[in-house]
C-alpha cells in the first residue's frame, strides 16, 4: 500500500473521529469542538473533493491550498440549499451530515478512483524546506499579529465619554391581570443612585428612594395594576439621580387604553 | 486562448527564468525553493499592524498622533512588500508568499480596527441573516432593510454551519471565513494573474496593484456577502484558465466539475459578482469562438512556436510544468488545436444567474436598477452640463479632506492614468491574441469610464462599487507597464525599487483617502472599560434589552444604526431610514395624516428615536462620541417629543439619547381612523400600494389592517 493510500485512509479515519468527537462535544465548546469543527467545515470537503476530481499528486501545494478552500468554501454554500430542502433543515446534524458525507464519500471514491493504471501520472513536489531562521521570523511575526490583535480588544477609557441608564416600564397584559415590569440598568461609568417614583396621573403612587447600582447593575420589580386603572389612569416612572435630584434624568410612560387619538 | 499564446507571452512578457514553480523543473531546484525575504517582510507586516493597533487605540484617546501612526503601520506593510514584488530576485514561492501575507495583513488591518463586533453598516444585515439561518434553520428569511440579501444566502449559510459545529459566535466565525475568503482571494487572483500572463512577477505585481483599489482594505474585508463571492469568482476564472491547458479527457472534466460547482456557489451568494462573472465569461467565450475561426490565428502562432528563437527547451519546460506535465513538442501541438476558453461554462454561469434572478431573487432587479439608473443619469446629466456634480473629497456631511489628502488621491489617479497606455501597449505586444488578456485591457479602459461618475453624487456609489470588478484588470494592465519600466534591461536596483513602493504607497493611499470616510479609519469607541466593567453602546445595549423583556421579531421603525443594531442583536424586523416615511415619520416635528398612514400600512409596533443626528449615518452611528463634524448635534426637542404626548403611545424605554414607543394601539386605532375617511383612504391606499412593492414577498406588512394588533408568532 503505497503512500497516497495510507494517507487517504488516514484522512477516512480522522474524518470519523473528527465527525464523532464533534457530536460527542457538541454541547460545549472548546477548543477540540473549534479546531474539528473548522477542519469539517473549511479543510475536509475540499480537500477530498480535489482528491476524489484530480486524483492525488496532479496539484501542486498551492494550487492543493486553493482547491481545498474554494472547494470547502463551494460545498458548504451548495450544500445549505440541499439541507434546506430537507425536512430536518439546517439542523447541526444535518451540517455533520453534510460535511462528513461529502468528505467520506469523497474519500472512498478518491480510494477507488486511485485504482485506475492513470494514477501513475503524478508530478513530483520539491520539499517544502524552510530554515530554522526562517521559521523563528515567521514565529516572531504571528506572535507579533496575536500582540496586536490582543492589544486590539482592549477596550476604551471612559474619558471624554459618557455613560447612560436605561429606565423602562414595560406592561405584561394578560386576560386575567396587568403586570408592569420596571427596571434600570446602569450602564453609567461608575456606580450611581438614583431615586424612582411611580405616579398615576401626576400624584406618586410608590418610591423608591435610593437604589444604588454598580456598573452593568440591574433592579426590576414587577408591578400589579388592575387593568380597569390601566385604562384610565396615566402610568409615569420617573428616575432622578442622587447627585442631581431636581434633574428628570430618564422618565417612562403608559398612556391610558383609553385614551382617544388626536393629530397634535 | 490556446498555449502558443501563452508561449508567446511567456517569451514577450519578460518571462522570468528563475521565476520557477512548485513542481516544475527550474534549472536550480534549490533556488526555485527559497522563501527569499518572504518571513522577514511577513515580520514587518506584523509590525505594521502592531503599529496600526497603536494608532487605533491613540484614536480612541483623542491622540494627535493617531493619524501619523495608522498611515506609518499602512507604510510598513505596503512599502517594502513593493519593492521586493518588484525586484527580478524572487522565487515565485517568495512572491506568492509575499502576496498572501500582504493580503492577510490588510485583513488584519480591519480586524484590530473592529475587534469587538461587526461594525460596518452591511454587516449588520449578514450578521442578522445569519442569525436567522441558525434560529429557524432555513434559508430565504425576511429581511426588511434589505431584503434582497437572504435571497443569497451563502455567507450567512456558511457562517451558520461554522457557528453550528464550532460553537463560536457568528462574529467569530464571520471573521474566519472572511479571512479565509481573503486567503483564497489572494491566492486565485495570483494564480489567474499567472496563467493569463505566464509571469511569476507580473501575477505578484497585479496582485499587490489589485490591493489598492479603493474598497480592498475596508470594504472588501468587511462580513459582506460580496467578500465572499468575489474571491469564489477568481477562483472560478482561475480553474477555468487552468482547464485550457488539460488535455487529459479526465482532467478536463474534473475542472470543469469544479468550475461548475464553483459557479453555482458565486451565483447564490452574491448578485452583482455573479452578473460581473455571467458577463465576463459570455464575453471571452464569444473571443475565443471568434478566434477559434480564426485561421491567421493559428498560423501565427504556430509560426511563433516553430521560429521564434526565444523559445527556448526551458520556456517549454516550465509552461509544461505549469501544466503539470513534461513538455515536448507533440504535446504542445495537440493543445495548440485546443482553445476552449469558457465554453459550456459561460452560458451555464448566464442561465444561472438568470433563473436565480427570475426564480429566487426577482427582488434584485428593485434593488440595483435604482441604482444603476440614478448613477448613469446623473452622470449623463453632469456631462451635458444640466445636473449638479459632486465636489470631490467633500463627504455628504461637509468634512473637506486636508491638502495632502487630496494630492494623494489625485496623484493615484494620475499615476494610473499614466501607466495604463503603457501596459496596454505591452499587452498589444504580446498578448493581444490572448482572450482574457484583452478582457481585462478592457475592464481597464471602463475602470476609468465609470471613476467619472464620482463627479455625481447618485453615481458615487456605482463606480466605488464596481470597482472591485474592474480594477481587477486595472491590476493586470498596470502590472504590465511596471514589469516593462521596471525591467531586467533597466537594471532594477533597490533605489528603482524604493521609487516603485512610494509610487504603489501613494496608489495605495489614494484608493483609501477616495474609498473610506477619515473618521472611521482609525477604530471609533464600541466597548468601554469602566473600572474593570465593560459597557457596550446604547444602541447595541437596548436592542440586546429589548429582545429579553419584550421579545423578537417586532415591527420597529429606526434610524439607520439603531435599525441595524434591533436587527443584528435584537432579531426584530426593522425598517430604517432609507425606506420611504421612516425618516418623515421619525424626524418630523409634526405628526400628520401621511405618517400615520405609513404607520399603519408598515404594521408599526415600535418607534425608537435617537435625538442624535448622528444616528442617521450608517457608517459613524454605531459609536460613542461626538456628533458628525460639521453638522448640528442633536435633533430640536420637537423632534424628540413628538410621541411623548400622543395618545395610544407609550413611552416604555428611556436611554436619554434613545427612546423607544411602543405604537401598536396607535397603529391600530390610527388605521380605523384613516380609513374612516374616504379620502384619506383613497391616499393611503396609493401609498401602501407604493411600500408594499418595497417590501419583501414574505412580509405581512404592506397592507391596512384594521384588526386588532397581534404580536408577531417569533414574540413569543
Amino acid at each position: 500500500m503505497n503512500r497516497l493510500y495510507n494517507n487517504l485512509f488516514t484522512l477516512v479515519i480522522l474524518a470519523s473521529c473528527g465527525i464523532a468527537l464533534l457530536t460527542w462535544l457538541m454541547p460545549a465548546s472548546t477548543f477540540l469542538q473549534v479546531t474539528l469543527g473548522l477542519l469539517l467545515v473549511l479543510i475536509l470537503p475540499g480537500y477530498t473533493l480535489s482528491e476524489m476530481l484530480f486524483r492525488g499528486r496532479q496539484l501542486t501545494r498551492t494550487e492543493r491550498l486553493l482547491y481545498v478552500l474554494g472547494g470547502s468554501l463551494t460545498v458548504a454554500t451548495l450544500g445549505a440549499l440541499a439541507l434546506h430542502q430537507l425536512p430536518s433543515g439546517l439542523h447541526a446534524n444535518g451540517w455533520m451530515g453534510l460535511f462528513g458525507g461529502v468528505t467520506l464519500v469523497g474519500t472512498l471514491v478518491a480510494a477507488l478512483k486511485r485504482q485506475s493504471p492513470m494514477v501513475e501520472q503524478t508530478v513530483r513536489l520539491p520539499r517544502l524546506r524552510i530554515g530554522f531562521n526562517q521559521l523563528l521570523l515567521l514565529a516572531i511575526a504571528v506572535g507579533v499579529g496575536g500582540i496586536a490583535i490582543k492589544t486590539a480588544q482592549t477596550p476604551v477609557p471612559t474619558q471624554g465619554l459618557s455613560g447612560y441608564t436605561l429606565l423602562w416600564l414595560n406592561p405584561t397584559t394578560t386576560a386575567t391581570s396587568s403586570r408592569l415590569q420596571l427596571g434600570i440598568s446602569n450602564q453609567e461609568f461608575a456606580p450611581t443612585a438614583y431615586k424612582l417614583q411611580i405616579k398615576l396621573d401626576d400624584q406618586v403612587a410608590q418610591e423608591w428612594p435610593n437604589l444604588a447600582l454598580a456598573v452593568n447593575g440591574r433592579w426590576e420589580a414587577e408591578l400589579a395594576v388592575p387593568a380597569a386603572e390601566l385604562a384610565q389612569y396615566k402610568v409615569t416612572a420617573e428616575l432622578y439621580r442622587l447627585d442631581q435630584p431636581d434633574v428628570l434624568y430618564r422618565h417612562v410612560v403608559l398612556r391610558p387604553s383609553n385614551e382617544a387619538l388626536v393629530l397634535q | 486562448m490556446s498555449l502558443a499564446e501563452h508561449l508567446l507571452d511567456a517569451n514577450g512578457v519578460n518571462h522570468q527564468p528563475n521565476a520557477a514553480d512548485e513542481g516544475t523543473f527550474a534549472a536550480d531546484p534549490a533556488y526555485a525553493q527559497r522563501w527569499g525575504w518572504f518571513p522577514a517582510l511577513t515580520l514587518v507586516n506584523a509590525l505594521g499592524l502592531l503599529t496600526i493597533t497603536y494608532a487605533n487605540q491613540a484614536a480612541l484617546t483623542a491622540g494627535i498622533w493617531a493619524e501619523v501612526f495608522f498611515w506609518a503601520g499602512l507604510l510598513l506593510i505596503v512599502l517594502p512588500s513593493a519593492m521586493r514584488l518588484v525586484s527580478l530576485t524572487p522565487t515565485r514561492r517568495e512572491r506568492l508568499g509575499i502576496v498572501t501575507a500582504l493580503g492577510v495583513a490588510l485583513y488584519l488591518v480591519k480586524v484590530v480596527h473592529s475587534p469587538f463586533a461587526f461594525t460596518y453598516g452591511d454587516e449588520f444585515f449578514h450578521l442578522f441573516n445569519t442569525d436567522q439561518i441558525i434560529n429557524q434553520q432555513s434559508l430565504f428569511g425576511a429581511n426588511l432593510v434589505l431584503p434582497v440579501s437572504p435571497m443569497f444566502p451563502g455567507l450567512a449559510a456558511v457562517t451558520a454551519a461554522l457557528t453550528t459545529l464550532t460553537g463560536l459566535s457568528i462574529f467569530q466565525a464571520g471573521l474566519i471565513i472572511i479571512g479565509a475568503a481573503r486567503l483564497l482571494l489572494c491566492l486565485a487572483l495570483f494564480l489567474f494573474a499567472e496563467q493569463v500572463s505566464r509571469s511569476a512577477r507580473i501575477a505578484g505585481l497585479a496582485a499587490l496593484i489589485y490591493m489598492s483599489h479603493s474598497n480592498f482594505l475596508f470594504w472588501s474585508a468587511q462580513f459582506a456577502y460580496e467578500s465572499l463571492a468575489l474571491p469564489l469568482a477568481l477562483f472560478v476564472l482561475y480553474v477555468i484558465t487552468r482547464r485550457e491547458y488539460k488535455s487529459v479527457a479526465t482532467q478536463y472534466a474534473s475542472l470543469s466539475l469544479f468550475a461548475l460547482l464553483s459557479i453555482s456557489a458565486v451565483v447564490v451568494t452574491h448578485h452583482v459578482t455573479s452578473y460581473f462573472l455571467a458577463i465576463f465569461l459570455m464575453l471571452w467565450w464569444l473571443l475565443v469562438r471568434t478566434q477559434s475561426h480564426h485561421t491567421f490565428a493559428n498560423l501565427l502562432s504556430a509560426f511563433y512556436l516553430q521560429t521564434n528563437s526565444k523559445l527556448s527547451e526551458e520556456n517549454i519546460s516550465e509552461s509544461s510544468a505549469l501544466l503539470g506535465q513534461r513538455g515536448s513538442a507533440a504535446h504542445h501541438d495537440a493543445l495548440l488545436r485546443v482553445a476552449h476558453g469558457p465554453q459550456g461554462l459561460a452560458p451555464f454561469t448566464l442561465i444561472a444567474a438568470v433563473a436565480w434572478l427570475v426564480f429566487v431573487a426577482i427582488l434584485t432587479v428593485n434593488y440595483l436598477s435604482p441604482l444603476l439608473n440614478k448613477g448613469i443619469f446623473s452622470f449623463l446629466e453632469m456631462l451635458i452640463g444640466d445636473g449638479n456634480g459632486r465636489e470631490l473629497f467633500v463627504s455628504a456631511a461637509g468634512y473637506t479632506a486636508p491638502l495632502w489628502e487630496r494630492i494623494v488621491g489625485i496623484g493615484s489617479v494620475v499615476i494610473s492614468l499614466v501607466l495604463l497606455p503603457f501596459g496596454l501597449m505591452q499587452l498589444w505586444q504580446h498578448a493581444r491574441h490572448n482572450a482574457v488578456a484583452l478582457l481585462l485591457g478592457l475592464s481597464a479602459l471602463i475602470y476609468f469610464a465609470v471613476l467619472g461618475m464620482r463627479f455625481t453624487t447618485a453615481g458615487w456609489e456605482l463606480s466605488n462599487r464596481s470597482s472591485a470588478y474592474l480594477f481587477i484588470g486595472l491590476a493586470y494592465v498596470l502590472a504590465l507597464a511596471v514589469n516593462h519600466f521596471w525591467s531586467e534591461q533597466r537594471s532594477v536596483g533597490v533605489l528603482r525599487s524604493f521609487g516603485f513602493g512610494l509610487l504603489f504607497s501613494v496608489l495605495f493611499a489614494g484608493g483609501l483617502i477616495a474609498g473610506w470616510p477619515p473618521q472611521l479609519r482609525t477604530s471609533q469607541p464600541y466597548v468601554v472599560d469602566a473600572g474593570g466593567e465593560m459597557v457596550q453602546t446604547p444602541g447595541h445595549q437596548v436592542a440586546t434589552w429589548m429582545k429579553e423583556n419584550i421579545g423578537t421579531g417586532y415591527t420597529v421603525a429606526a434610524d439607520e444604526s439603531n435599525g441595524r443594531y434591533l436587527m443584528a442583536y435584537g432579531a426584530q424586523q426593522t425598517y430604517v431610514g432609507r425606506f420611504p416615511m421612516v425618516r418623515e415619520i421619525i424626524t418630523e416635528p409634526q405628526l400628520d395624516l401621511r405618517q400615520m398612514g405609513a404607520m399603519t400600512i408598515l404594521q408599526l409596533d415600535y418607534l425608537l428615536v435617537d435625538r442624535r443626528r448622528r444616528a442617521w449615518d450608517n457608517m459613524t452611528g454605531y459609536f460613542f462620541g461626538a456628533a458628525i463634524p460639521g453638522e448640528a448635534a442633536w435633533f430640536t426637542p420637537e423632534v424628540r417629543s413628538k410621541y411623548d404626548n400622543q395618545a395610544g403611545v407609550n413611552r416604555v424605554m428611556d436611554a436619554g439619547d434613545i427612546v423607544l414607543y411602543d405604537v401598536q394601539q396607535f397603529v391600530s386605532t390610527a388605521a380605523q381612523m384613516v380609513q374612516a375617511d374616504p379620502a384619506n383612504q383613497q391616499a393611503i391606499m396609493k401609498m401602501a400600494e407604493q411600500l408594499g412593492g418595497m417590501l419583501p414577498p414574505n412580509s405581512s406588512a404592506g397592507q391596512l389592517n384594521t384588526a386588532q394588533t397581534q404580536p408577531p408568532a417569533a414574540a413569543k
